[in-house]
């Protein structure tokens, strides 16, 4: 295929700005749905959907005629809607020579998409700027124009007004991307350069690559190899998304599509590797390839003992399709036998937990999320801690690093205030502020990463009404003064319940969080103390009292198979406790510390 | 073991509204329609093999309100009973009633009609507690009553009380307590008010309309209900029953106790060799079977083993005396200590052998103490601290 007739994009915008619906029309309207209208097309996991994020990337390949008559080949390359996974979506961006930047009309420019942007910016994509929403009554149109074309630098007619929902705008849209998009560079003669921007697992065909071709061309029944583990391959098919697979014979320079190639894991169709042809490799792969590692670590255990080797196997076919995940077994005192898992972030934590729970039935209970520290001991050796439990003993220690993140917070004006307190709350950072207009700012800040990974985001909504958005990336690590948090029942320390704190917090933090798993564990037959401790030294206590009174009154020939079911079912209630010497937690013990104000 | 015949008698001149028994309130003219059917009913379970080989011991007429049945009513269902099945000689007869509904006269007929214990629902002397459970009689109506049949030759009266009433305090409760031991009644029934699900109260309740009472109030009055009682000679021998020595109800002992028990009317459920089985809960339904000369049987289960094991448990430990150990094994054929050891170890101190089980504990030639249980003379039983939480003690021999 000629790559003067491709046009490969992506579309940049903020959750609820209208992404996926401007997305659904441009596929009617190129009649790529064969025009029967289908809601958010391209979110296909309930969860997705459920969450109104996008967290897979997918491709889709549409024929557009335009105005003049010729017919294009579009790629739309979709991008995930969330911090956790901005890798993926700056491999995404990676795979295309434009971007349609879409911004709410009622809502202005958002943190996030001023990182995707900037990074959009960063891989020399053009920029097609869309005003959605423009129809609503709440619309300003004049305000977010001008903060478009200040970001931008642009005129203010090369702005679309759009609006998704109505179908307005689409087809000056579609030719825009045929007129201001530049096609691929035409690299036929070369070795074969595909970069992987997405993969999936397919229960029949393996991992799926989705791929853009760079260099050369991808052709069914060659030997193909994959730079980051040198393995190689057969492909045995290849072809374009259209919601479904569309076999070709071959993949040409400038095409976007999938292969298939007998992969059996994920693991080995890294988003970001290049694909080279195994007979004629070409000397290097494309740039930009990076591991993705987790940032937030936490234990999973099987609410039930029993079901260990089920959340095993769980997991492992979890990870055929979600290579960010990580995972080893984990021996917890109080919580027996489970596993220690690496995410990109909380939410991603949240998904597999979900999926856990939904797509696999497993009871599952999670423990406190942390960040990996590294503790240097006395005798120079360092450590790293994913777990609390891990932390070398007070007397051996050194010091302990902790990672720090740049973030950027763009938050009207009125609220610079409420941010900073939260930001001090959060042992924050001030850097600089840049004004976007005269109504909103950019706020850049630095923290450390365990002081973002809770409930920072929720709480930056709250106090700015829901205006602040929020991006950030990782800096490096740096010392900090942190002590480690033993929670005790009855005298037995709960190891799942550790928590590492920085010093001036932990006073504060233990008297909370002993008050907090009082209000949580339920009264129970026997009292039930309380304690915080740093090291030996115990600093607050509480205690859950013991049940006053659980008994039936009446109990004759009518009432005796009744009464048995409801003690059946309360005992059916307890099994979702985690059972800890005597004391019975429920899961939401384990995650008090989220739950603190 | 012996059986028991639980006869229900559903009307009422009136529904009270803490009330979850199958009830049927102004249908009067219905009762000889259903008398006949009950009569039918036992026609049919007196023709079966595994109730006509049953030794009765006890007959209860339950409610509703059994005594807005006649005196010759009465009569009629306990000779046809007596004459279809096997009944020994000494048979406890109990009939519920309501005091605003007996006099002397009507009481001595019901003796003569082979009556022999009688169950007052007197639920407290304070009027205004009366208004709020709906009860239609008056405290004075209740001695009354009492008196009557005392009068009529009744030397084996029981008394229902109800306490743990929104905003009840103590002193009233005491109050109550020692009004009614003064009458010097052989056995008292006092329970804690309960919401049953779909009773007018427990809608009144969801509407926030009265705060119910707290655990801690509830306890403190149990205890006061314990002690009181006790003083006077009544022994607490079931979480909500208290007798004089010699008058413990032997028809509900059956139900604790794993005896067979037949329920006859609409509603009652029938108990035997871990079958149970229950009635149809509606009046119409239930004369219409048995005009077809069909048993009125609505469902039924056969208890597992899991399910007969917990249920020694729990009805052996709603008793004061507890569950007697080698009486559990004999029932479910499992020994208790090897089927409970580790639930034990929740309440006794660890590491007890099983052999010390089986030869001390089991026994009875020790005992072992804690906090909410103790094993002594072989039984296992609930300590005064333990009757308090019974329920959730029972829930971890689930």
């Amino acid at each position: 295929m000629q790559t003067n007739k491709i046009r490969n994009f992506c579309i940049i915008a903020h959750i609820d700005h209208g992404k996926s619906t401007l997305a659904d029309r441009m596929l009617e309207y190129t009649g790529t749905l064969g025009h029967v209208a289908v809601d958010q097309v391209l979110d296909d996991m309930d969860l997705e959907r459920e969450r109104g994020i996008t967290i897979k990337a997918h491709s889709v390949t549409m024929q557009y005629k335009t105005n003049d008559k010729n017919t294009y080949t579009l790629n739309l390359i979709d991008t995930p809607g969330h911090v956790d996974f901005s890798y993926e979506v700056s491999r995404s961006i990676a795979a295309c020579e434009g971007a349609i930047l879409v911004v709410d009309a009622s809502q202005g420019v958002e943190a996030q998409t001023i990182s995707n942007l900037y990074l959009a910016m960063e891989n020399d994509l053009t920029i097609i700027p869309v005003l959605n929403k423009v129809d609503l009554q709440s619309a300003q149109v004049e305000v977010v124009s001008k903060q478009v074309v200040d970001i931008l630098g642009i005129e203010p007619e090369e702005i679309i007004l759009a609006s998704a929902k109505a179908g307005k705008g689409i087809k000056e849209i579609l030719e825009a991307v045929v007129e201001r998009i530049p096609p691929p560079e035409d690299l036929a003669d070369k070795p074969l350069r595909a970069l992987i921007f997405d993969s999936i697992f397919d229960s029949y065909r393996g991992a799926i690559a989705y791929v853009r071709i760079f260099e050369g061309e991808l052709k069914t029944g060659s030997q193909i190899k994959f730079f980051s583990t040198g393995k190689t391959f057969e492909v045995a098919e290849t072809g374009h998304m259209q919601l479904r697979r569309i076999k070709k014979n071959k993949l040409t320079v400038g095409e976007v599509g999938y292969c298939i190639a007998g992969v059996k894991q994920v693991e080995d169709t890294k988003v970001g590797d290049t694909i080279t042809s195994a007979k004629k490799p070409a000397s290097e792969p494309l740039a930009g390839y990076e591991e993705v590692k987790p940032m937030v670590f936490s234990g999973l255990f099987p609410t039930d003992n029993d079901d260990y080797e089920e959340l095993r196997s769980s997991l492992e076919r979890l990870k055929l399709n979600d290579s960010s995940l990580i995972y080893e077994p984990e021996t917890s005192q109080a919580l027996g036998f489970g596993f220690r898992c690496g995410f990109l972030g909380l939410l991603h934590m949240e998904i597999i937990q979900e999926r856990l729970e939904r797509e696999y039935n497993l009871s599952i209970l999670t423990t406190v999320p942390s960040v990996e520290y590294k503790a240097y001991t006395k005798s120079g050796e360092c450590i790293l801690v994913d777990n609390p439990t891990l932390m070398p003993a007070a007397g051996e220690l050194d010091y302990i690093e902790e990672p720090f993140i740049s973030a950027d917070i763009i938050v009207p004006t009125e609220y610079i205030g409420n941010i900073m307190k939260l930001s001090m709350d959060r042992r924050g950072t001030y850097k600089n502020t840049e004004y976007i207009d005269r109504t909103r700012a950019n706020l850049h800040y630095e923290y450390p990463l365990a002081e973002i990974i809770f409930d920072f985001y929720d709480k930056l909504k709250s106090t700015s009404r829901g205006y602040a958005s929020f991006d950030y990336h990782l800096l490096d690590y740096r010392k900090s003064d942190l002590v480690k948090l033993d929670l005790m029942l009855n005298g037995e320390p709960v190891d799942a319940l550790s928590y590492i704190v920085h010093k001036d917090k932990s006073f504060d933090w233990g008297k909370k969080i002993c008050s907090k798993l009082k209000e949580l564990i339920p009264r129970q037959l026997f009292e039930v103390a309380v304690q915080a401790a740093i090291g030996h030294k115990v600093i607050a206590r509480t205690t859950v009292r013991a049940m006053r009174k659980n008994v039936t009154a009446k109990c004759y020939g009518g009432d005796i198979s009744r009464k048995r079911k409801l003690l059946e079912r309360q005992k059916e209630g307890k099994k979702r406790m985690k059972q800890v010497g005597k004391v019975e937690l429920p899961q939401e013990a384990f995650l008090a510390i989220l739950k603190i104000e | 073991m012996t059986a028991g015949l639980y006869i229900h008698i559903p009307f009422c001149e009136i529904r009270c509204g803490y009330c979850d028994f199958f009830t049927a309130a102004n249908q009067e003219e219905q009762i000889p329609a259903y008398l006949q059917a009950i009569c039918r009913e036992i026609d049919l379970y007196s023709g079966t093999q595994e109730w006509q080989q049953q030794q009765f011991s006890t007959l209860y007429f339950g409610g509703g309100t059994p005594s807005l049945l006649t005196p010759t009513q009465i009569y009629d269902v306990i000779t046809h009973a007596q004459k279809r099945f096997s009944f020994v000689s000494d048979s406890e007869i109990t009939l519920e009633a309501n005091p605003n509904t007996v006099n002397t006269a009507k009481l001595a007929a019901c003796r003569h009609a082979g009556v022999n214990r009688l169950s007052l629902g007197v639920q407290s002397i304070h009027e205004n507690e009366l208004k709020f459970l709906d009860r239609d009689h008056t405290a004075k109506q209740s001695v009354s009553a009492f008196t009557a049949a005392q009068a009529a030759g009744f030397d084996n009266i029981s008394l229902d009380l109800i306490y743990s009433l929104p905003k009840q305090q103590l002193q009233q409760w005491r109050q109550t307590l020692t009004h009614v031991v003064e009458l010097a009644p052989q056995h008292i029934s006092a329970y804690s008010l309960t919401y049953e699900e779909g009773t007018p109260l427990s809608t009144q309740l969801r509407k926030g309309r009265f705060a119910p009472a707290s655990d801690e109030r509830q306890r403190t009055l149990q205890l006061a209900a314990i002690d009181i009682l006790g003083e006077h000679g009544l022994e607490q021998y079931e979480i909500s029953n208290y007798a004089k020595p010699g008058y413990r109800s032997r028809h509900n002992q059956k139900y604790w106790d794993g005896s067979p028990y037949l329920g006859l009317g609409a509603s009652s459920h029938s108990y035997l060799d871990n079958r149970r089985f229950w009635n149809v809960r509606n009046t119409a339904a239930y004369i219409s079977a048995l005009n077809q000369e069909r048993l009125p049987v609505h469902g039924s289960e056969i208890l597992t083993q899991d399910e007969n094991e917990f249920e020694s448990v729990y009805l052996g430990l709603r008793q004061s005396r507890g569950l007697q150990l080698t009486a559990f094994e004999q029932k479910t054929g499992v020994p208790f200590f090897q089927r409970y050891s580790s639930t034990l170890e929740k309440f006794f101190p660890p590491n007890i052998k099983q052999e010390q089980f089986q030869k001390e504990l089991l026994g009875g030639s020790k005992s072992l103490n804690a906090d909410l249980m103790q094993i002594c003379d072989g039984y296992l039983r609930l300590t005064r601290e333990g009757i308090m939480l019974c329920d959730a003690i029972c829930s971890e021999f689930v």
